[in-house]
């Protein structure tokens, strides 16, 4: 066979695929872009919030609704009782060499007495105790004897006799703390 | 729609009233007026007086002149000494009660109970106790009749069934620190050092917040003779 020959039967061949095979592509650029329309577009957060407020409905539903949380939280606010008091840690500390037991009393905890620690044994004993602010009278109990002048207290009462620290907490002012 | 704008419309109260301005418990632990009113019940005292003391206290929990773990704490104190001297207490703080008085701050400040707790706690007797209370609430009637005369606050009265106001703290504190000056510091009612110590602890109060800055301004206008006045009415029930 020539090559001629050849040529001719291979170009047969090709427009006899192309002609079968067209009959598939009918309608093929419509079904690739229906194809594209159904997958969904990676797009990224903000350009996708960007489209939810420019739908007006949403819009509106979104500055309702934030509206809303504000008058709540404005109501909420003005219809509470009182402030919230600011809790502060406050550290009561005491050096008590060789104490047995070394406790805190005051008008924060109904002049009961809330014991002090002193975990490495150096005998400095501290407690931190988180209270709103106020003036608080108070005194330490050194193996249950009253120890009433904290170097630490801005002021003091004498009562019968006795020493009772002060210590005023909260508004900014310099509070031991821990 | 309606029900996603309600709902953040309560969504709003509630961090509001959450996050803004809520009122924070004394103790998680604190007792209920009925476990306090049962304790009372039990200490043996009359009948007629339980009754009107549990009155007192139970008006003075839901207004805030009173709360139920000092109260309980205190009634566990006097429950240890004589019952004539215990009632004798109770009724100086049923009557402040009934005049509208803040008897308990709760932990975070000096009033009558807490006064009562430190002086237990420093052993001293049921009588001096009795004594202290009584010019303690002197100081008390003193003040307010007196920033009442001077102009200085509204009412001489305050209806016990009312919710605790500033003005309320503001009596409570004068007469407290004039309670502290003339029994505590040994001082007089002469003395120089009287209105600079009632002005400063007045002052201090307003820093930290306790008592509001107009309360500043009644100490600033506070004289001499106010002051001496309060003492003299403390002192002289009579002339009150």
């Amino acid at each position: 066979m020539r090559w001629d020959e050849v040529d001719e039967l291979l170009r047969a061949a090709l427009t006899k695929e192309v002609e079968e095979g067209a009959k598939g592509l009918a309608g093929l650029e419509e079904r690739v872009i229906r194809e594209l329309a159904r997958r969904p577009v990676r797009r990224s957060f903000w350009e996708r919030v960007r489209e939810f407020l420019s739908r007006p409905t949403p819009r509106w539903a979104l500055v309702g609704a934030l509206a809303a949380l504000l008058l709540g939280f404005a109501l909420g606010r003005l219809t509470a009782p009182s402030p919230v008091p600011q809790w502060s840690p406050n550290l009561f500390v005491i050096a008590a060499p060789g104490a047995k037991s070394v406790a805190v009393v005051g008008d924060f905890s109904a002049w009961q007495p809330i014991p002090l620690s002193d975990p490495d044994g150096d005998g400095i004993w501290s407690a931190s105790i988180p209270l709103p602010p106020g003036r608080y009278e108070y005194a330490f109990l050194v193996d249950g004897k009253w120890v009433g002048q904290d170097p630490l207290a801005e002021e003091y009462l004498r009562t019968f006799g006795e020493y009772v620290s002060v210590r005023y907490i909260g508004g900014g002012r310099a509070n031991p703390s821990s | 729609m309606r029900t996603l704008l309600l709902s953040f419309l309560v969504l709003g109260l509630w961090v509001g009233l959450v996050f803004g301005e809520s009122v924070l418990p004394l103790s998680a632990q604190a007792p209920s007026p009925a476990e306090v009113l049962n304790y009372l019940a039990e200490m043996g005292f009359s009948q007629e007086f339980t009754a009107a003391l549990s009155a007192a206290l139970l008006v003075g929990f839901q207004t805030g002149r009173a709360t139920t773990t000092v109260t309980l704490l205190l009634l566990q104190d006097l429950a240890k000494i004589p019952k004539d001297q215990a009632e004798q207490t109770l009724e100086i703080l049923r009557y402040a009660l009934s005049q509208g008085f803040i008897v308990d701050t709760g932990l975070t400040g000096s009033s009558m109970m807490n006064e009562v707790r430190k002086l237990l706690a420093l052993g001293r007797s049921g009588e001096e106790i009795t004594r202290v209370l009584s010019l303690r609430l002197g100081f008390l009637l003193a003040t307010r009749s007196i920033l009442t005369r001077y102009g200085l606050i509204l009412g001489s009265t305050t209806s016990p069934d009312a919710p605790v106001t500033s003005t309320d703290r503001l009596v409570l504190e004068l007469a407290w620190a004039c309670g502290d000056f003339i029994l505590w510091e040994g001082g007089g009612p002469s003395d120089p050092r009287f209105l600079p110590f009632v002005q400063e602890r007045l002052n201090r109060l307003c820093i930290v917040g306790v008592l509001p800055a107009e309360a500043g301004k009644i100490g600033a206008a506070l004289t001499p003779e106010a002051l001496q006045e309060i003492v003299r009415l403390a002192f002289q029930p009579e002339r009150r």
